[in-house]
């Protein structure tokens, strides 16, 4: 629920609340003072019937208004007021209306004198309060309504608008979170807050990858005297055929951890977000190099590529980053593909899919994008090929699947999330 | 032929002159870009190559200046950096070539050589073993005038052998040459096999002799004994 809802509620939770109450008094009030009201003009007028009566005048009477009966034996000292239900003759219904018994002796003579006067029903009363209140509740709501409107566009506007800004906050951007000043001193508060937040964690990461990028950068060197020195030895003159296997192990060994830097390295300067992606990159002419690249290994293992789409394809990226991904993705077809099996690539303006018969996978294919994964644990491969290959998508924006059905693997690439 | 080695790694810049050495050249070596231009300024060098993190500067500022002493000056630029802008940066200053640490020497061998070929004057601008002649600017090869048709990759091959000749070669170092490392998965090796059997096949044919002999676990190296 959000907050203007919450606040909401509860107002309009007093609100009704309140108005009963007033309702309820109001009614109280009015009866109280209309009856006082009507007890004072029936007094009234049976004064003036007395005066007349006294001045020895008519007086005419009619039921149920006024009723004068003469002779009574009756004594009363206050004038006696009540309510009574008296029946209409006209209308056969009951109408309520408030009398006054006076006794007064008049030329010797004691008269009993009754006046009555129709008087307002309770539920009348009530009907016309609630009617007002009812008014003045929805009135309420349409301006509570109308305020919202106001307070959500006016005030919480730039509170949305950060709340945007947050959530599309990525550590990959190298541009920091830009929040909009509201002037509400506890929003201020809040973004002030989360500034001091996100430069933290900024820089923090921004610590990290540098201390990454150097330490790749320092093993380099190492690695470049083991692999140059082992690489003299293996030159050496009569080197017992077992020595120079042994030096080659070594050297195999510096090889594969010095590939494993180097692609470790060219995952964070992707994350680093280090290359230009703006130009616009023409997506057949860079598959034609990769395959290119690749024509003699896939002559040798007899396979075929049939290239779907003929629609020319331009997506803005870099071309560095899109030809690694293009000649990835098609040398991991043609690594784990059969012998004779086929190669097919398709393309439209929204995605891109290269897919190869090859084995069925005994694992989820999606977990083979996650670093170091391999679905043959001997393989001597490093399993970061495809973690470079998300990668690449991401930076782009781009989304990348990899799916299996039986021995065809295909890997689809989404342009537009 | 004279190259001097701009490097601050002692260690490497010992194995690079002796190994340079080892193919003709007369080289000298420099650790810092002070030393570097002491040297540049005494005397002529035919390439240089050049480290770019020096203990007192980019290396990048030493291109211009060598370009200045002598335009005809290759320039190989050797780090352990190798990002792009870096590398973009160097290229744009002139420099003819680039290449990240660590590296195989058969592989800096060949660029030397390629650089050696290109700036030279007068340099031999074909390679020959035997009866096979090659010509990179061309990019054929020939054998007692007749053409070795040979595929693109094959064609590589046989020229980084041939630049490279009675060496062991690994099959790391040649798959490394041939796929530029740029992609994870050249780890196997059953590409350049294939490679090989079948340049094999077509030298036999047309030379009658076998050149690429197998280092049993190691790899391959090119020679007629």
């Amino acid at each position: 629920m959000k907050l203007l809802e919450k606040t909401n509620r509860m107002y309009l939770a007093l609100t009704a609340t309140l108005l009963f109450v007033v309702g309820a008094l109001l009614y109280l009030t009015l009866t109280s003072l209309i009856q006082a009201e009507l007890s004072e003009s029936l007094l009234h007028q049976v004064d003036r019937i007395s005066a007349k009566m006294e001045q020895g005048q008519d007086v005419a009477t009619s039921a149920p208004e006024l009723e004068i009966e003469a002779g009574v034996s009756l004594v009363l000292t206050e004038p006696q007021f009540q309510n009574v239900m008296i029946l209409d003759e006209i209308t056969n219904e009951l109408e309520p209306y408030r009398e006054v018994v006076v006794i007064n002796i008049i030329a010797g003579v004691s008269y009993r004198i009754t006046a009555r006067q129709i008087r307002i029903e309770a539920s009348e009363y009530l009907g016309s309060i609630g009617i007002a209140l009812l008014l003045a509740m929805v009135v309420l709501l349409a301006g509570l309504y109308y305020l919202n409107q106001r307070v959500s566009q006016s005030i919480w506007r730039p509170f949305y608008d950060n709340l945007d800004a947050l959530k599309s906050f990525s550590l990959q951007n190298e541009r920091g979170i830009e929040l909009q000043d509201s002037g509400i001193s506890e929003f201020t508060e809040l973004n002030r807050s989360i500034m001091e937040l996100s430069n933290r964690v900024r820089s923090d990461f921004k610590l990290l990858k540098s201390f990454t990028e150097n330490a790749s950068h320092e093993i380099q060197t190492p690695l470049s005297i083991i692999q140059v020195k082992l690489e003299e030895a293996l030159q050496l003159p009569d080197l017992p055929e077992h020595h120079a296997q042994l030096l080659n192990e070594a050297f195999s060994s510096t090889q594969r951890l010095s590939r494993l830097n180097r692609s470790l390295l060219f995952l964070t300067k992707i994350e680093n977000q280090q290359f230009d992606l703006s130009p616009l990159v023409v997506i057949p002419a860079i598959l034609e190099r990769v395959f290119e690249q690749y024509e003699d290994v896939m002559l040798a293992k007899g396979l075929s590529v049939d290239v779907v789409s003929t629609s020319p394809l331009s997506l803005r990226g870099n071309v560095f980053l899109i030809e690694s991904l293009l000649s990835n993705l098609i040398g991991n077809a043609i690594k784990h593909n059969r012998e004779g099996g086929l190669i097919q690539i398709s393309w439209s303006d929204a995605d891109i899919t290269i897919a190869n018969s090859g084995v069925p996978l005994s694992v989820d294919p999606m977990s083979l994008v996650e670093r170091f994964a391999k679905a043959d644990q001997t393989s001597p491969s490093l399993g970061l090929g495809l973690a470079i290959s998300k990668s690449i998508c991401e930076v782009h924006n781009w989304d990348m699947k990899y799916t299996t059905e039986n021995d065809v693997h295909s890997i689809r690439i989404g342009f537009r999330l | 032929m004279k190259i001097l080695i701009v490097e601050d790694e002692p260690q490497l810049a010992d194995s690079l002159s002796r190994f340079l050495e080892t193919e003709g050249f007369l080289c000298s070596v420099a650790r810092t870009l002070r030393e570097a231009r002491m040297k540049l300024d005494s005397s002529e060098y035919d390439l240089v190559i050049l480290d770019l993190s020096l203990p007192d500067g980019s290396g990048l500022r030493l291109i211009p200046e060598a370009k200045a002493v002598n335009p005809e000056t290759g320039i190989l630029v050797l780090t352990a950096k190798d990002s792009m802008e870096e590398k973009i940066q160097g290229l744009d200053e002139g420099a003819d070539d680039y290449m990240t640490k660590p590296f195989h020497l058969a592989e800096l061998n060949a660029r030397v050589a390629a650089i050696m070929r290109r700036r030279v004057f007068g340099g031999q601008k074909t390679l020959q073993f035997n009866r096979l002649v090659l010509d990179p600017s061309t990019r054929e090869v020939h054998c007692e005038g007749n053409l070795v048709d040979l595929t693109k990759k094959e064609f590589d091959l046989l020229l980084y052998f041939m630049v490279n000749k009675k060496r062991v070669l690994s099959k790391e170092a040649i798959t490394t040459h041939l796929w530029q490392d740029e992609n994870e998965w050249v780890d196997s090796f059953d590409f350049i096999y294939t490679h090989i059997k079948n340049l094999r096949k077509k030298i036999r044919m047309s030379d009658g002799s076998d050149y690429i002999r197998s280092v049993y676990g190691v790899g391959y190296k090119f020679s007629d004994q």
